[in-house]
């Protein structure tokens, strides 16, 4: 020591010490100064502490601030390390010390890096990952992998690595020291990408990339350091111990690290994948993906595991609203949205499986970024972020598909499952009828601002925007309100085209420039927020919706007090976004503030009114209060027709959702003049083949079904399926359309076309839900049904338990779809003649529908029906009577004629009838029955051959041998 | 808390000595040494003769269940606990230094090393040289600053807490945070003076 120490020495070491390090940098060097000119070697050994300090604080705020570091490792400049001198410590990586040493031994002159072990880590296993590591980047030559040296053992036992030295600036240091451009950081990115590649084809991966793990050089060379990390995917030949490769997660940095790192779950080359798309997000926007990370490593770990990341073009409005230039802003995002968003979501998908399979396929689809070709990676999917969400919700959420399944019963019963019914809600904006207006109009000025354009040439949003833009600068230049107005019209125009990443587009330069122009306490900002909201609802990401909706309310509640049409329009976004976010009952709750504000405002009919009518009648309709939800899409009508009138879209959705609110209600009748008309409508207003219209189209058509009209649902069907093909984006609609088409080809006895496509069905299903969600049980009801129909009884019988197990895992009883499959089961057991096994499904079945369903609906019929079945089979046709009555007077008013449902229940009833010698009333029944078949289905079909059983054994119970003959040779096959 | 029953503890019983510390600490600690080093040592030599010769020695970790094994869980509390970690501290690094200092003398016999700590919650030292540097460097600083000694003993030997510090030693937390923070950067220079190359 320089000094000699004493407890007083000591307290003013301490004193001025303990000064110093609540000093900023200035005023310490003021303060050092100070106490030099009384004590130079005071301030000489305070430096010197302060020094220590700074090297070793990381120790101090690590983990729960345990002891960890003190030590003298750390020390060692001048120490020799083989032919090579220690200079100047350069920092230190997860498992030691880097050191910038020289060779010293005369025979070469140069600088590396040295990396020691760190003090501490010296266990057998550690020296055998530093082994392990030696020999990794031994095999690793490639100019953009900072190669291994030399390696050895110092005096102390102490192993080391001899690396090239790398001089140069992190990653992401030098793309912003030099002002990178999007595309010039992707190219360096590029190589980066090439060496993990390379890496990936050795078999390693590097398990720890972070922009402090890439140096770029003075000539722009990025290159790798530390495969510290890094493990052999073939461990065992390294004779690497899984507690090995364990143990090495600790190391990780937690900002980079993949999903399945976090884990613990098995490291491959995807791994890398995960961490340079992290990597790429930072270099391009400035930010990491996940909105909540920064803390604590457990709130990290978290987001990773469980949030989705930000869509890189709304975290460079975010990151630049406050920094950088508006004008490179506003480039930078319509530069990241569309592909480069796509690209690097892909590269962050939490499962391995749906992200890039290589290293190498990631830097393809970058490649053909730059060079402007389509991109083979594929946004999300609504319907997969919805899956997501439904699995982790499985009871409580409503599927916006429609789809029917048939009930069978024996040969000849069929019923109709209550499905749901593709509901549409309208969407936020209150003025879109006009605003759609203006931007068609803009579109139309801009098209004719350049004779060379051909007609109908469908322009991208960046041709548009340059070309309007100018127009749109040099005409609305001073008048930044209207052009930002502008440019959140066309974006509408996009969304309603679907086109939803040339709306972003749009909605995010409307909305810079309301920020540069207004700041953001004011309500045209607000809007851009609510549009692009809206846009990210319809786009699926309900998370991003909610929270921007609710930026937008809470910024409207302060500008305009609580009773505003603006906070009740928001109130209602906001629960739109919740409700698909999954939290239905928040939604009721924000629809009816909304609701009473809309009221206390105005006694007039106004479309705000409507569209929180509308929503609100959504969630009603779902928990099952059928009249307000009817009462309410009344009023939604009888507004649109005075505000907008008949000839709109929006109209149009009134009308389908009071069609399917009807139709769940079992109001057949007035559901589909409300379908028809909307789809006339529709057909009008919008393409052909549009999905609004294929979806209302399939609404009509499992309308016809459930009203026993099969061979007019059949071609409709087919074609909105052939069509929906053509739509990848509604792979799930297709999957609910294939259900139905198969309800119809039951009924028209196709049963092994219906087998197929209920097959199909239920493997979109699983693909989209996985395979225990409660819709899989639609399809899986459907295969059970054709397959009976043709014999597969094995087949048949497991599909049926599997559904009623998936509906009584996943519903609470009691519930219509538990009936359901319950009386399905039932009814396939008592055609086997399995009574004792219908009968306890069959009772549960009817108890629950008598609880739920209105007394005439045709699902309680069906329980009906079943019941008089099962007293018919045990030889009591007194007691299967009146059920079997009721259920043909049910069906008889809600049916169509030719139905067969109302042919089964007069066979039955007719066979109640015969067995009571009443042979009068029971012979007209018979016959229709028949008849109805023969019409309906072909004459091999069973049900025909059942019916016409049914005749033959009713005319041998009269003595009518000759007709009895006639049609038991009917029965086994051939008309009479 | 008034700690002691009128009956007369039981020799060696740990959780009533403990139980007496407010009123006499010095002499408490001086029955109690023995006992934890005792016990401390034993379990150490019991991990390291295990069957796994590899086997990382945790302090922290040997601390806890010298801890649980002598302490009557039922009838301690946590200033108990912390005076009990207290002295284990002083006993662990006796134990380590004993265990560096065999170390040595093996591996100038070409021995294998000894034992080694787990990396996250005991002691880095990468070699039995620089624990003995360390344990040198504490003794001095023990001659002009006792407590900010013990700090560092406390902390670094058996992963005591800033507030279970403060609790044996009778001091405020941010006194305990200041005397770390000085002792280390001091330690840290004066390893520095007398590592080789200076």
């Amino acid at each position: 020591m320089q000094n000699p120490m004493d407890p007083e020495r000591w307290n003013a070491v301490q004193a001025a010490f303990g000064r110093a390090v609540e000093l900023d940098r200035d005023g310490l060097e003021a303060y050092l100064d100070e106490l030099a000119g009384k004590d130079q070697a005071l301030a000489d050994l305070v430096r010197q502490m302060l020094a220590e300090d700074e090297r070793t604080a990381r120790f101090l705020d690590g983990e729960a601030g345990a002891a960890v570091g003190l030590g003298p490792g750390d020390a060692g400049e001048g120490r020799r390390l083989g032919a090579y001198r220690l200079v100047r410590r350069l920092g230190s990586g997860g498992m030691g010390t880097v050191w910038l040493a020289e060779r010293d031994d005369g025979a070469y002159k140069g600088t590396v890096a040295i990396k020691l072990v760190r003090i501490g880590f010296e266990s057998d296993e550690a020296l055998r990952r530093f082994k392990a590591e030696r020999q990794i980047l031994a095999a690793l030559q490639h100019p953009n992998v900072a190669r291994l040296l030399d390696g050895g053992t110092a005096e102390d036992g102490t192993p080391y690595l001899v690396m090239e030295l790398v001089e140069g600036t992190t990653l992401d240091a030098y793309c912003d020291e030099h002002e990178l451009s999007i595309n010039e950081r992707i190219r360096l990115f590029l190589e980066v990408c090439a060496a993990v590649q390379y890496a990936h084809t050795r078999l390693i991966v590097h398990r720890d990339l972070k922009p402090n793990n890439i140096m770029v050089s003075g000539e722009g060379t990025p290159k790798l350091l530390d495969f510290g990390i890094a493990k052999l995917l073939d461990a065992t030949e390294l004779g690497l111990t899984e507690a090995a490769t364990r143990t090495g997660s600790r190391l990780l940095t937690p900002r980079y690290a993949s999903p399945e790192q976090i884990r613990g779950q098995a490291i491959t080359a995807a791994t890398d994948v995960y961490s340079l798309g992290v990597l790429l997000y930072e270099l391009l926007t400035g930010s990491l993906p996940y909105r909540s990370s920064g803390t604590t490593a457990a709130q990290i770990e978290r987001a990773i595991l469980e949030e989705e990341p930000m869509r890189p073009s709304l975290v460079v409005g975010e990151v630049d609203r406050s920094g950088g230039t508006g004008a490179s802003a506003a480039r930078m995002k319509r530069e990241l949205s569309g592909d480069l968003d796509t690209i690097l979501l892909t590269a962050l998908r939490k499962t391995v499986d749906r992200r890039y399979t290589s290293v190498e396929a990631f830097a393809r689809d970058l490649d053909r970024y730059l060079r402007g070709l389509p991109v083979e990676a594929q946004p999300d999917t609504w319907q997969y972020r919805t899956q997501k969400f439904v699995r982790r919700n499985r009871t409580g959420v409503g599927l916006a598909a429609g789809f029917v399944v048939l009930l069978a019963g024996s040969a000849v019963a069929l019923g109709v499952q209550a499905a749901r019914i593709t509901r549409e809600r309208d969407t936020a904006e209150q003025e879109r009828a006009k605003a759609e207006q203006v931007s068609e109009f803009l579109v139309d000025v801009f098209e004719a601002s350049d004779p060379n354009e051909a007609q109908g040439v469908e322009l991208t949003a960046g041709e548009i925007l340059s070309r309007g833009g100018a127009r749109i600068q040099s005409e609305l230049g001073a008048q930044p309100a209207v052009r930002a107005q502008v440019m959140d019209a066309i974006g509408r125009v996009y969304q309603t085209l679907g086109e939803y990443d040339s709306a972003e587009v749009f909605f995010l330069a409307s909305r810079d420039l309301r920020i540069e122009s207004f700041g953001q306490n004011h309500a045209d900002y607000l809007k851009s927020l609510v549009h692009l909201g809206t846009l990210e609802r319809e786009r699926g990401n309900f998370d991003s919706a909610v929270v921007l909706q609710g930026l937008a309310l809470e910024g409207r509640r302060q500008l305009h007090g609580e009773r505003h049409p603006d906070v009740a329009e928001s109130l209602s976004n906001l629960g739109l976004a919740t409700r698909d976010a999954g939290d239905a009952a928040a939604a009721e709750t924000l629809y009816v503030r909304s609701l009473d504000i809309r009221r206390a405002l105005s006694d007039e009919p106004n479309e705000g009114l409507a569209v929180v009518l509308n929503n609100l009648s959504g969630v009603l309709d779902d928990r099952g209060a059928r009249d307000s939800a009817i009462a309410m899409l009344e009023e939604v009508r009888e507004i649109r027709s005075g505000t907008l009138g008949e000839d709109h879209l929006d109209y149009s959705i009134a009308l389908n959702n009071l069609a399917t609110a009807h139709e769940n209600a079992g109001h057949y009748d007035l559901a589909e003049p409300l379908y028809r008309q909307a789809l006339e409508t529709r057909e009008r207003l919008l393409s052909d083949e549009h999905p609004s219209v294929l979806n209302v189209r399939n609404n009509l058509g499992v309308l016809l079904i459930r009203t026993g009209r099969p061979a007019e649902a059949e071609p409709m069907l087919r074609a909105v399926i052939e069509a929906r093909r053509g739509q990848p984006d509604k792979r799930f609609e297709l999957a609910g359309e294939l259900n139905n088409f198969g309800a119809v080809l039951v009924r028209i006895g196709r049963y092994e076309e219906a087998a197929a496509s209920y097959t199909e069905s239920l493997e979109l299903f699983e693909e989209e839900l996985g395979s225990m969600h409660p819709t899989l049980a639609y399809p899986l009801s459907g295969i059970g049904l054709a397959n009976s129909r043709i014999a597969r009884e094995d087949v048949a019988e497991d599909a049926f338990r599997r559904a009623l197990e998936i509906r009584e895992t996943a519903l609470e009883r009691p519930h219509p779809q538990i009936a359901f499959s319950l009386d399905l089961l039932g009814t396939y057991y008592l055609q086997r003649q399995l009574f004792s096994d219908a009968e306890p499904l069959l009772v549960a079945a009817l108890e629950m529908r008598r609880e739920l369903l209105d007394d005439d609906h045709p699902e309680y019929a069906k329980s009906l029906e079943s019941m008089g079945r099962l007293w018919l089979g045990r030889g009591d046709p007194a007691s299967a009577e009146p059920l079997l009555r009721d259920a043909l007077r049910i069906r008889e008013a809600k049916l169509d004629a030719a139905s067969i449902d109302i042919a089964a229940a007069r066979g039955h009833l007719g066979r109640a009838l015969s067995e009571l010698s009443r042979a009068d009333e029971a012979e007209p029944l018979l016959t229709q029955s028949y008849e109805s078949y023969r019409a309906a289905l072909d004459p091999s079909d069973g049900a025909v051959r059942t019916a016409a059983e049914l005749l033959a054994t009713h005319y041998e119970r009269i003595g009518d041998e000759a007709r009895a003959r006639e049609y038991r040779r009917a029965a086994e096959g051939s008309a009479p | 808390m008034n700690a002691m029953s009128s009956d007369d503890p039981p020799p060696g019983d740990v959780t009533q000595l403990l139980g007496r510390l407010r009123d006499g600490p010095e002499r408490v600690v001086d029955e109690l040494f023995p006992l934890v080093y005792d016990e401390l040592r034993a379990l150490a030599q019991a991990r390291l003769r295990g069957e796994r010769p590899d086997h990382t020695l945790n302090a922290t970790a040997l601390a806890h269940e010298a801890y649980l094994k002598l302490v009557d869980q039922t009838r301690a509390n946590w200033q108990n606990r912390a005076h009990f970690f207290a002295i284990a501290a002083r006993a662990m690094r006796r134990i380590l230094v004993d265990y560096a200092k065999a170390r040595n003398a093996a591996k100038r016999g070409g021995g294998a090393p000894l034992a080694t700590f787990d990396e996250a919650s005991g002691p880095r030292t990468s070699g039995p040289g620089e624990l003995l540097e360390l344990d040198e460097a504490l003794t001095r600083l023990e001659a002009v600053a006792p407590r900010q000694a013990r700090v560092v003993e406390y902390r670094f030997f058996v992963g005591l807490k800033d507030k279970e510090i403060a609790e044996a030693l009778g001091v405020s937390v941010p006194t305990v945070r200041l005397d770390w923070r000085t002792a280390r950067a001091w330690l840290g220079v004066a390893l520095d003076d007398s590592s080789p190359g200076r």
